[in-house]
């Protein structure tokens, strides 16, 4: 189950940055609905393997997908899929058989040719009509936020599935959707720059960790600063509608504060 | 009108977004972490070294840490892949001495991944000795936080 879990991971992240790799529309739309459906099987797994007395992490391979086509897209998502299915075990399972049923369904989807060049990864760093320091710092700002976000997807998913406490498991699944829409709203801007990636494995140090106290606290520590670089960037970029997304991304992670500050009052 | 490119080193950014030797290595003979306590930032390192030349055959890294970390975690790692124990902690003195140069914010983050070099040549050590326990080193140097570093 853990190598199934593992695998599954780099599935997730291979639908969801391909997503965000392609054009805006009807396929865009599906591969990210079925990252999603992944992301959600990775917390049945998750959380099937904690009741049984175990535990999963989030290692995994690294996660290339600098593609040029669609086609060489849903080629390469078409295979993991294919290799995902032999790892599953035989066994009869409600569990297993929904996974590989979504999984069939995906596969089907994706043998309708996609044919769109892809610009995501080709590094042209170009972006309206931004100058070299807006871009600079902009790029800066994508390249650590974007690996922030999925820590803390990966974090708060892993918390969530430890806790007892359904409040604070509720606060975790706030966070999360929260984390899910900023890493989308970032990886969006990369691929319009050609930047786009895949995030770094996160570190079993960052989300195993002893003291929730500690976590939260310094988790608020984060926030902090991240509000501030979201206001450095709005006041750096000189572009009126770019300016407009970092205050509004600020004013959300104002809330998040407040969400973990719930959570400390709980303990 | 024509575009404006970045004036971000490309090198730099390709290490920012595909980070050199980077990942967790399962069986190793050293791990020492670098850790900065005032803004959280890690870098853990592990090494694979030949008993018979003390030479670093192979380095895995992982951090949790900002742009400025990953390229000298990069940069770093390819300096030490190949070195002697030895040549490993002059070049990291080096480094130290080095490093008061810059400014303060890359300063602390190319502390954190020598730090944690030396906290692993420090378990190397102890692990010759038979004592297992984590070797952990931490930073000297400020990196102001985005606030300071605007007021500053």
């Amino acid at each position: 189950m853990v190598e199934l879990f593992r695998k599954k991971h780099e599935v997730w992240l291979k639908f969801l940055f391909g997503s965000f790799a392609l054009p805006r529309g009807e396929a865009a739309e599906d591969l990210y609905d079925f990252a999603q459906i992944e992301y959600r099987h990775l917390k049945w797994m998750g959380q099937r393997i904690v009741e049984s007395g175990g535990d999963f992490d989030w290692d995994r391979g690294e996660v290339k997908i600098d593609y040029r086509s669609g086609e060489e897209l849903y080629g390469a998502l078409s295979d993991e899929l294919m290799a995902l299915e032999l790892l599953y075990p035989p066994e009869e399972d409600k569990l297993l058989e929904r996974m590989k049923s979504d999984e069939r369904y995906m596969l089907r989807r994706l043998r309708t040719p996609l044919k769109v060049p892809i610009t995501a990864f080709d590094r042209h760093l170009h972006y309206k009509n931004l100058d070299k320091k807006s871009l600079d710092a902009l790029v800066l700002f994508l390249i650590e936020e974007s690996y922030k976000e999925y820590e803390l997807i990966v974090t708060y998913t892993y918390s969530q599935l430890h806790s007892d406490d359904a409040s604070i498991s509720l606060v975790f699944e706030d966070l999360i959707y929260e984390s899910l829409y900023h890493l989308k709203s970032f990886a969006l801007l990369m691929a319009k720059l050609g930047i786009l990636s895949v995030p770094r494995v996160v570190m079993k140090e960052v989300y195993k960790f002893d003291d929730l106290k500690k976590f939260l606290l310094d988790g608020i520590e984060e926030e902090k600063a991240a509000k501030e670089q979201c206001r450095l960037l709005s006041e750096a970029v000189d572009d009126r509608e770019l300016s407009h997304f970092f205050d509004y991304i600020n004013s959300q992670e104002e809330y998040h504060i407040e969400l973990m500050e719930k959570v400390l009052q709980r303990l | 009108m024509e575009q404006a490119v970045p004036q971000i080193d490309p090198r730099y950014l390709e290490l920012m977004l595909n980070p050199t030797n980077y990942g967790e290595m399962e069986e190793f003979d050293a791990k020492g972490y670098g850790k900065n306590r005032e803004t959280g930032e890690m870098v853990v390192i592990y090494l694979k070294i030949d008993p018979e030349t003390q030479t670093v055959t192979d380095i895995r890294w992982q951090t949790n840490g900002c742009g400025t970390t990953l390229v000298s975690g990069s940069l770093f790692s390819q300096e030490y892949k190949g070195k002697s124990l030895e040549s490993g902690i002059e070049f990291t003195n080096a480094v130290f001495d080095k490093i008061r140069e810059n400014p303060p914010p890359d300063a602390a983050c190319g502390e954190v991944v020598a730090r944690a070099f030396m906290a692993a040549v420090e378990d190397y050590e102890a692990r010759k000795r038979g004592e297992i326990g984590e070797h952990i080193h931490t930073v000297t140097l400020s990196c102001p936080t985005p606030e300071e570093d605007h007021n500053g």
